[in-house]
């Protein structure tokens, strides 16, 4: 770390002991550093923003474990560290659920269209459809068996397109369970 | 909400924030109160009648001393694991771990070098004696007071440090346990008053990360 940071000890030690005008030099100097070992492993300049606030609030949490006598660079990046991880391992988790929504996606619509499947699939498509509230139905009617885009379906029921979208995404998920289940 | 707006935040409603003391210090008087109180509940309770001719032979003393030292040891890379610091820690994980092995070691050779080992006192000894409850009857109030300093600290590996707490409450409770236990047979040492202290370290991973998340 070069020279020009080695007053944040000094700046630390201050906003510990309640120097808020301390406190707010340090954050604001620390943020761009911070936005860069994050902007390093995270594409999406929204997720980068999220978690350098993370790491801000979790700074802020843990600033009573600051000592001195630590490298300030050391303390700052394990927590740095710890946040990006936590971050990375939660967006894991609800990729792995978009991904598992997309997948059921397809097998609806290949089965809703493949004469292979025919029978068995499109009978349990319709039973499952049937469970699920009428602008639902519409919807993952109109889009998903049809083949219509957001627009024309949004056309088409009088919605705007961002609630079709969100019709038609919680449409699936209750397809999803509800398909689980037979 | 911006960067900005949280720096903003942040630092609006400033309050003075005391350092915590060093890890070493902290563990210190954790030990200091952990052990004060397990030695005055177990007093309660009453001491075996013949401690005192027990601690003067090796095998007591050494299981005694492993047990002491496999607590202070966790407790000490506990508190160590609780400030953020992004420089390696294998050497504390291997200084708590090293003594607890070697304690379970030395209870499982001293159990199955029994000349009388047989299945069925094995069998026995699970279905006749329960006394894991005492360990965590004796380790509930220091096991709350270790959560409680933990939590104020930063933990950056919290399953890790969960499991370390509870091996050194747990170790330290079960000295406590072992001076009130009139039974000295190897096998009925191993399996409650050793092998519960290893079992709720597993426990102690979910506690970790249920509570010690900053």
């Amino acid at each position: 770390m070069s020279d020009k940071y080695a007053h944040w000890p000094e700046l630390m030690v201050a906003a510990q002991a309640g120097d808020n005008k301390a406190y707010r030099t340090l954050l604001t100097e620390i943020t761009p550093i911070i936005k860069a070992f994050i902007g390093r492993r995270l594409y999406d300049q929204n997720q980068v923003e999220d978690v350098t606030q993370e790491v801000l609030i979790g700074l802020h949490n843990a600033r009573a474990t600051y000592r001195s006598s630590q490298p300030f660079s050391a303390w700052l990046f394990a927590i740095a560290r710890y946040k990006l991880i936590d971050h990375l391992r939660k967006h894991q988790r609800s990729t792995a659920k978009e991904a598992d929504l997309t997948e059921f996606e397809t097998f609806l619509t290949d089965g809703a269209n493949s004469p292979e499947w025919g029978a068995t699939i499109k009978h349990d498509l319709a039973y499952a459809l049937n469970q699920l509230p009428d602008k639902q139905q519409h919807v993952l009617k109109l889009m998903k068996i049809e083949g219509h885009s957001v627009q024309e379906t949004a056309e088409s029921l009088g919605m705007s397109a961002s609630a079709v979208k969100v019709t038609a995404h919680r449409a699936l998920k209750t397809l999803q369970k509800q398909f689980g289940k037979l | 909400m911006t960067t900005k707006k949280t720096i903003d935040a942040l630092t609006s409603d400033l309050q003075p924030s005391p350092k915590l003391a060093g890890p070493a210090c902290r563990a210190a008087r954790w030990i200091a109160i952990a052990v004060t109180f397990l030695v005055v509940s177990s007093l309660v309770e009453g001491w075996r009648g013949d401690w005192m001719a027990r601690m003067v032979t090796i095998p007591f003393l050494a299981e005694i001393l492993f047990t002491l030292l496999a607590g202070a040891t966790a407790a000490l890379a506990v508190f160590y694991l609780s400030v953020p610091d992004s420089r390696p820690r294998r050497w504390l994980v291997a200084l708590a771990v090293a003594p607890f092995l070697i304690w379970l070691g030395l209870m499982a050779i001293f159990s199955f070098y029994l000349p009388d080992m047989l299945p069925t006192k094995i069998l026995h000894e699970f279905t006749h004696h329960f006394e894991a409850w005492k360990l965590l009857a004796y380790g509930l109030l220091p096991g709350l007071l270790i959560f409680v300093m933990l939590k104020r600290a930063a933990p950056l590996h919290p399953g890790l440090t969960g499991l370390l707490a509870v091996v050194a409450i747990t170790s330290l409770s079960a000295i406590a346990c072992r001076l009130t236990c009139p039974v000295d047979d190897p096998l009925h040492v191993l399996v409650w008053h050793t092998l519960p202290v290893f079992l709720s370290g597993l426990l102690g991973v979910l506690l970790g990360k249920l509570f010690l998340k900053f």
